[in-house]
């Protein structure tokens, strides 16, 4: 690409740009507005940005008189111990210091005390005796669990059934009770 | 020049959460706005109750105004006046509102949103100057080139093409801000 269609491009994209800016719309921002007014007042701002804040003063005469007001507020003029007494500065500092309090009060954070480092060790011997104990525990009750079965089939068995040591010995219905009638004969 | 720059320790240690340093900003400030205060009204309290927005708008969201301020670009005392004349006004504008009788009030403006409108600008006019605004329009609206603005508005025509490329880079960085 030559210099001169590098340019031409260069061109077109700068235009469309500047088109661009001029269909966007933005909303004031409000502390960057608070700033420029304020370095305006205070002549800090270099030729390019005092004239935008000097036009933007033309359009804005509330603007405009807020940046001279700052001249007769902290300047030669500076208020008064007297001046402000009129108005009872310290209910003033009284009334806005209590801001700070509901502030701080409404963002109170509890804090926790951080663990100590020698409790890491507490802590693995807690929950190796917690294993522990609870293997103990899962198997005491898996024992009391089978014994208590092995005991209720075996009274199941003897309230219910005949055993088979019965049945084999019993003389009148066990099966030797054949046999044994034809010892008999 | 570092020590112009920086904030001073109160306000420093303010927005690090000090809770005694507020007192300390209340009592060293609160003449300077109760000044900037009595340029609107004068009632003892009127002032007071005034003031007291200023600061409650300051202490807002985490001292969020307060957050925005820098100190490389004014002194605090120039820019706390401007937020305390900013605040009263806005105040006295919605205590006129709302000493309106209801009956006076047009219905279409009944429906409308209570939240209050944030004024809004064409891009050029928030962030060029009224220079590098008439210089864009004259080389892209007009398609005139930098010779012929020079000579039309009376200038160098380096002047032209500085506060040409000022403007773009300025328009530029606003659009790489927004879309990143």
């Amino acid at each position: 690409m030559s210099g001169r269609d590098r340019k031409s491009e260069e061109s077109r994209a700068n235009r469309a740009l500047w088109l661009r800016s001029q269909a966007t719309v933005v909303p004031e921002d409000e502390t960057g507005r608070f700033l420029d007014l304020a370095a305006f007042a205070d002549g800090r701002l270099d030729g390019e940005e005092a004239e935008r804040i000097a036009a933007l003063l033309a359009r804005d005469p509330e603007a405009a008189s807020d940046v001279m007001a700052v001249a007769s507020t902290t300047g030669d003029r500076a208020p008064s111990v007297a001046d402000a007494d009129n108005v009872g500065i310290e209910r003033v500092i009284v009334r806005a210091c209590g801001l700070a309090t509901q502030a701080s009060e409404r963002r109170r954070v509890l804090l926790f005390s951080r663990p100590a480092a020698r409790s890491s060790a507490m802590r693995g011997l807690a929950e190796w005796t917690s294993l522990a104990a609870a293997l103990a525990m899962v198997g005491w009750f898996g024992f009391a669990m089978g014994s208590d079965a092995s005991l209720a089939f075996g009274q199941t068995a003897q309230q219910n059934q005949p055993s088979i040591v019965h049945e084999l010995i019993e003389p009148d219905n066990g099966i030797l009770h054949d046999l044994g009638m034809e010892v008999q004969t | 020049v570092a020590c112009r720059l920086a904030r001073d320790p109160v306000t420093e240690a303010l927005l690090r959460g000090d809770g005694a340093a507020w007192e300390t900003f209340v009592r060293r400030y609160a003449r300077l706005i109760v000044a900037a205060v009595r340029g609107f009204v004068q009632s003892p309290g009127e002032v007071e109750d005034l003031t007291q927005d200023v600061f409650v708008r300051l202490c807002k969201d985490d001292f969020r105004l307060l957050r925005s301020f820098d100190p490389s670009r004014a002194a605090l005392s120039t820019w706390l006046t401007i937020v305390a004349r900013s605040t009263v006004r806005d105040a006295l504008r919605r205590r006129r509102a709302e000493a309106v009788p209801i009956d006076m009030v047009p219905e279409s403006r009944l429906a409308i949103d209570p939240v209050e409108p944030v004024p809004k600008l064409k891009l050029p006019e928030a962030l060029l100057s009224p220079r590098q605004r008439e210089i864009l329009a004259m080389l892209y609206d007009q398609e005139m080139d930098v010779a012929e603005v020079a000579a039309a508005l009376g200038i160098d025509p380096q002047t032209v093409r500085s506060a040409h490329h000022k403007a773009i880079v300025k328009l530029r960085a606003h659009f790489k801000a927004e879309t990143g």
